[in-house]
């Protein structure tokens, strides 16, 4: 926390209003988000509606505060998920190697060959699934860079000495893997899980962008994207200030993400 | 020295057989995720007499089990037979083969943009390590990781498309250079986030090589700046690069769904996305079996050229 | 005298202020070989590349340097590499453009670049066969790889060459190949030579004049040979004493108490006051001033007048120390027994048919170079690999097959034999303390309760004070933290230690406190220890018997004594002959 430069307080800033938009959005924005005025139709911004209204009459502004919701929930799912299910992975391939090691990471080299935003349009979209799909697909596809991460960083301790030593004194398995290699490791782990997260927030804008993902009428920042492309022209705050705003999220965090990695590599 | 390339290369070539035939298989099983029966998925919802079904069940081995279903699909895929799209009533083929152009050309657009600009804005803020073009780039390229290509598309779309009016807002042209016209903003938008990725790992990659004991030896002999920066750190910074070439290309592939989707350009992506929200299964595994396929051959490429920079992969590789 | 290269007052401050290197006077003339001599933290290496004007960035230098009579700045130094100064680093490994066959950067240097030049500058370094020019660094040895670094800084025919450590990443008899090369290079060149080491023997060996660096600063400059039989700074003697000599051995080394500290720390006093044992109040007063004893000889001591009587006969007496006994025929009481023990990695044969004895209650030295296999072979006895083929008995108790037997047995036999490793920043977990990391052994290995008393014994045992039991490793010195890896490894109360060069990575001064406590624990506690080392008079020091290891194979074993002065193999005679001032 010491030697952050004021980018980065802003960065943190703007972080924790977001977290407050998604806890409290409904009592911090200043109308309903779901109200339709249908007889209104797609405004330009007033003062009543500071980002306007979209084609359905509703307020922009409100729906863009409330639309952090599902961009902070998902990719958190996403982001702890897969690398929870790579920590425990990336230990086991790491520590034991052998043929465990190769069956893992031979699963997690086709997956990462595979175009990952791809097979994510293509389940989500033949299965009609909605918010909670996306958000399980594309856990289990963030697994596998995640598993290679985490691999690389066990490998690394894992010839040190100290590990050596401890199986030399007959340190049960667990113990060095749960007490020793993984709390040495667990820094660099959490620093990539903000970079996951900003990468999960933003992918996950994609497919609702296309129309995929959230359940239509839902306040999301990729579904009013999605929604109000076609009065960009008239109404264009109603596209850009949701735009701007994953931006902006997706930068903040990703500038924290990259100072904390920068402050835990070796 | 050429036999070891040769046989590198074809080492590699065999390798990505088996990949081919997982990712073949995994698209084949993706007509099982739809909801409902198959043959009702492969007639779109659409109400049918219990005869067209049965013809249906027949014409596309749904009565088959599952591996033989797999294997006779494959084989009509490697004739490049995929079926006729459930939309169009089009041959598959003949629908991404028309649009495969267009995408071509967007990625190329894309790519050449990005290598163009990241890598020496990359090395340039190496080289100024701590000063403020090295900050600013820092800066610039977080935000360029953030901004996905639909998004710098929108704002692109809006800014210079309509309200300045510099670009066409939709549609791909007619004949080169109106193309290229048309392309250019929804290049742009593609290559903003791939460039900023580029210009992270090459500064990165240079900042490590600089650190590096054979950097300072060869500032000890009095070796000029100029060969120090073209003949060492370029060469070796590139290595990093040359690697994170598939990332960069599953971000550009990617990214040119959202950005053809924006940019209403007939392209392989939208032709997906159009396929996808109407479950036309024949069209979706053909043009995602197209995309792993271009996947797989450009990292397969990436590697070559990764062994034609290092020699010690090449020796190591062929020693095997 | 003077004439090539003159530095007066040179510093070295970081950004932030702190001093690294305060007031350095040196002179330097054509022909000339100098040593720079220093452990760590002694500013050798950043001194050197302030000379030359190859600081990184973050770092500060002041002070004059003159080439040739002239002053030159910083960046008048920059530009003059090449041509007029040039500096060879450390690590073969690290110092070549990997991506560049190596005849085009030896080609870099020279005026005209041509094939024969190129091929004549490496025939110049022993490396006659002209077809080395064609291949990439990777592909060639380290010593090889030196050497090509060695033609590509003398390239640009420079007037003085700054050689760091130039020869500690390579073998023993690499390492006196290279420094002959480099003293005829200087001879035949009229080449100032700058050698900057860590090792006060090695820059007898080639040196003209030596110059002791302490804490980041100058204690004494001398000729060599009046260095070598007369030093005048109290830390130059303690030095001296504590290598350790490769012609006999002593029952106690000397050592120097305490650690090296930080420049700032103590600045306006003398910088050695705190560890020596002439260490006066006026001494504490003020920054003493190098003063001139004899021509070229100067100390920055200011009592050197009056404790030069004291520390000659200190030396005397050291020189007369008690040489320890010769060890006793080698028991039948075997503790440690290896037959046939045969080890490949892949198609390389890396341990062949080793047969090998550690009585009980002596130290046994493995000797050999890198590649030799004596790691390994240590790494089997422990169980860090499994050997192919053979048998290794501890006690009459078979060593268990990894893949049968059961894990009650394989921890019964662990904890007979215990393993201190070489690095000391690495050997420790850094999160944990000494007192939680000695706990978790004791509770792992069932040893009854309390855990207290027995922590306390191994921190007594190895010379610690208790209360470092609740520090961390990174408030630790290197040496501290070899003295509880070793603590550590007796916490099972172990019949035999395995040592893989535990000293190589630290201080002269603090090599000697470590080889002292193990000594003490193998002539007083009854401690079997493997000892393996490079190192020969290391070896000599701590080892009762000897093995020496060529590629694998054990080509002479016996007491040390009768093999250091009579040495039967070719190989092991090589060996003692490159050790630098080794007597012929």
């Amino acid at each position: 926390m010491r030697r952050m430069s004021p980018l980065l307080w802003i960065a943190a800033l703007c972080v924790a209003i977001i977290l407050i938009c998604a806890a409290f959005g409904e009592t911090v924005a200043p109308q309903s988000p779901d109200t339709q005025r249908l007889l209104v139709g797609d405004t330009r911004p007033s003062a009543e509606f500071l980002a306007g209204t979209d084609n359905l009459g509703r307020d922009v502004l409100s729906r863009t505060i409330v639309g952090a919701r599902t961009a902070i929930l998902g990719p958190t799912v996403i982001a702890l998920g897969a690398f929870a299910i790579a920590t425990l992975l990336g230990l086991v391939a790491g520590y034991f190697g052998g043929r465990i090691d190769g069956a893992i990471m031979r699963t997690v080299d086709v997956i990462l060959a595979l175009p990952g935003p791809l097979i994510a349009i293509v389940v989500v979209g033949v299965t009609g699934g909605g918010y909670w799909t996306a958000v399980g697909v594309l856990t289990l596809l963030f697994v596998a860079p995640d598993t290679r991460i985490v691999r690389s960083a066990v490998l690394a301790q894992r010839s040190q000495p100290y590990i050596e030593a401890c199986r030399i004194q007959n340190i049960p398995r667990h113990r060095i893997l749960f007490v020793h290699i993984l709390p040495n490791v667990l820094p660099l782990i959490l620093s990539y899980v903000v970079l996951d997260f900003a990468f999960a927030l933003v992918n996950l804008a994609g497919l609702s962008f296309l129309g995929l993902g959230v359940e239509p009428g839902t306040a999301d920042w990729g579904r009013m994207l999605f929604e109000n492309r076609q009065i960009l022209f008239t109404n264009p705050a109603s596209v850009l200030l949701p735009a701007a705003t994953i931006v902006v999220t997706a930068g903040a965090i990703n500038m924290l993400g990259d100072h904390f990695r920068e402050r835990t590599a070796p | 020295m050429t036999g070891s390339l040769a046989r590198f290369v074809l080492w590699r070539l065999a390798g990505t057989i088996p990949l081919l035939l997982v990712i073949s298989f995994l698209v084949f099983v993706l007509v099982q995720l739809a909801p409902g029966d198959a043959a009702s998925a492969l007639t779109g919802g659409r109400p049918t007499s219990t005869e067209a079904l049965e013809a249906l069940r027949a014409k596309y081995n749904l009565n088959e089990p599952l591996p033989v279903q797999y294997g006779l699909w494959l084989w009509d895929a490697l004739h490049l037979d995929f079926g006729t799209s459930i939309q169009t009533r089009q041959p598959v083929v003949q629908a991404i083969a028309a649009r495969l152009g267009l995408s071509l050309w967007l990625t190329a657009y894309a790519t050449a943009i990005v290598l163009a600009f990241g890598i020496p804005l990359g090395i340039a803020a190496a080289l100024n390590r701590g000063g403020r073009f090295d900050r600013t780039i820092v800066t610039l390229s977080v935000l360029g990781v953030s901004t996905p290509a639909f998004v710098s598309g929108l704002f692109l779309l809006y800014y210079l498309g309509f309200v300045l009016g510099w670009f066409p807002v939709f549609g791909a042209g007619r004949g080169a250079l109106d193309r290229a016209w048309h392309l250019t903003l929804p290049a742009i938008a593609l290559a903003l986030t791939v460039m900023a990725i580029v210009v992270k790992i090459t500064r990165a990659a240079v900042l490590e090589e600089l650190e590096r004991d054979y950097i300072g030896f060869a500032r000890a002999r009095g070796v000029s700046s100029r060969r120090i920066v073209l003949h060492y750190l370029l060469r070796n910074a590139l290595v990093p690069v040359v690697t994170a070439a598939s990332v960069i290309l599953v971000a550009i592939m990617a990214g040119s769904i959202y950005v053809e989707t924006t940019f209403a350009l007939p392209g392989l992506g939208s032709l997906l996305v159009d396929a996808v929200r109407q479950r036309d299964i024949p069209l979706i595994q053909g043009a995602t079996l197209a995309f792993s396929v271009f996947v797989v051959a450009v990292n397969l490429a990436t590697d070559l050229i990764y062994a034609l920079i290092d020699p010690r992969i090449r020796f190591a590789g062929a020693a095997r | 005298m003077s004439g090539l290269l003159s530095v007066a007052g040179l510093t070295v401050h970081t950004d932030a202020g702190r001093t690294i290197v305060r007031g350095l006077d040196l002179t330097l003339g054509h022909g000339e070989t100098i040593g720079i001599v220093g452990e760590s933290g002694s500013g050798k290496s950043l001194s050197m590349r302030a000379l030359a004007g190859l600081l990184p960035s973050g770092l500060v230098a002041g002070g004059t340097v003159a080439i040739d009579g002239k002053d030159r700045t910083p960046g008048q130094r920059r530009a003059l590499l090449g041509d007029r100064i040039t500096m060879m680093f450390q690590d073969p490994f690290t110092m070549l453009n990997p991506l560049m066959r190596v005849g085009a950067q030896v080609a870099e240097g020279l005026a005209t670049p041509s094939r024969s030049a190129v091929a004549e500058r490496l025939a110049e370094v022993g490396i006659p066969d002209a077809a080395v020019a064609r291949r990439y660094p990777f592909e060639l040895s380290g010593g090889l790889r030196q050497r090509v670094g060695l033609a590509a800084a003398l390239a640009g025919d420079p007037d003085i060459l700054i050689a760091d450590e130039p020869s500690t990443a390579l073998d023993v008899t690499t390492q006196a190949e290279i420094l002959t090369l480099l003293r005829r290079a200087g001879a035949d060149r009229g080449m100032g030579l700058i050698l900057i080491t860590h090792d006060l023997r090695l820059a007898f060996s080639i040196c003209d004049r030596v110059l002791v660096l302490y804490a980041g600063g100058l204690v004494e400059v001398a000729p060599t040979s009046a260095l070598r039989a007369r030093p005048r700074h109290p830390y130059t003697q303690g030095l001296l004493l504590s290598e350790p000599p490769i012609d006999r051995r002593l029952s106690h080394l000397h050592t120097i108490p305490g650690g090296v500290p930080e420049p700032d720390d103590v600045a306006g006093r003398c910088s050695f006051a705190d560890r020596c044992d002439w260490a006066a109040d006026a001494c504490r007063a003020a920054e003493p001033p190098l003063v001139m004893a004899a021509p070229g000889h100067g100390s920055a001591c200011i009592r050197q007048n009056e404790i030069a009587k004291d520390m000659a006969t200190r030396r005397d007496a050291h020189s007369a120390a008690d040489i320890a006994g010769e060890a006793d025929a080698p028991s039948a009481d075997v503790l440690v027994r290896i037959e046939g023990l045969a080890k490949s990695f892949g198609a390389t044969r890396v341990l062949v048919d080793i047969d090998l004895d550690v009585p009980r209650g002596t130290c046994v030295g493995l000797v050999g170079e890198s590649g030799s296999g004596k790691t390994t072979l240590a790494r089997c006895l422990v169980g860090l690999e499994t050997a192919d083929a053979g048998a290794i008995e501890i006690d009459g108790v078979p060593a268990p097959d990894p893949a049968r037997a059961s894990g009650a047995d394989i921890a019964a036999f662990r904890r007979n034999v215990q393993f201190v490793f070489q690095d000391p920043y690495a050997t420790l977990n850094p999160r944990h303390t000494i007192r939680r990391c000695l706990t978790e052994i004791l509770r792992a290995n069932a040893v009854p309760k309390p855990h207290v008393d027995r922590m306390h014994a191994l921190m007594d045992q190895v010379g610690l004070p208790v209360t470092y039991l609740d520090r961390r490793p990174s408030q630790l010195s290197g040496g501290e933290r070899q003295r509880v890896a070793i603590a550590r490894a007796l916490a099972l109360s172990p019949r035999v230690l395995i040592c893989d060069e535990p000293v190589s990575a630290l201080d002269v001064s603090v090599q000697a406190q470590i080889l002292n406590l193990l000594t003490r624990l193998v002539r007083e506690d009854g401690l079997s220890c493997l000892f393996v080392t490079h190192d020969l008079s290391v070896v000599r020091q701590i080892a009762d018997h000897i093995c020496v290891l060529q590629e694998g194979r054990i080509v002479e074993a016996g007491p040390t004594e009768r093999v250091m002065r009579d040495p039967q193999h070719d190989y092991t005679r090589s060996l003692l002959a490159s050790v630098p001032g080794a007597v012929v």
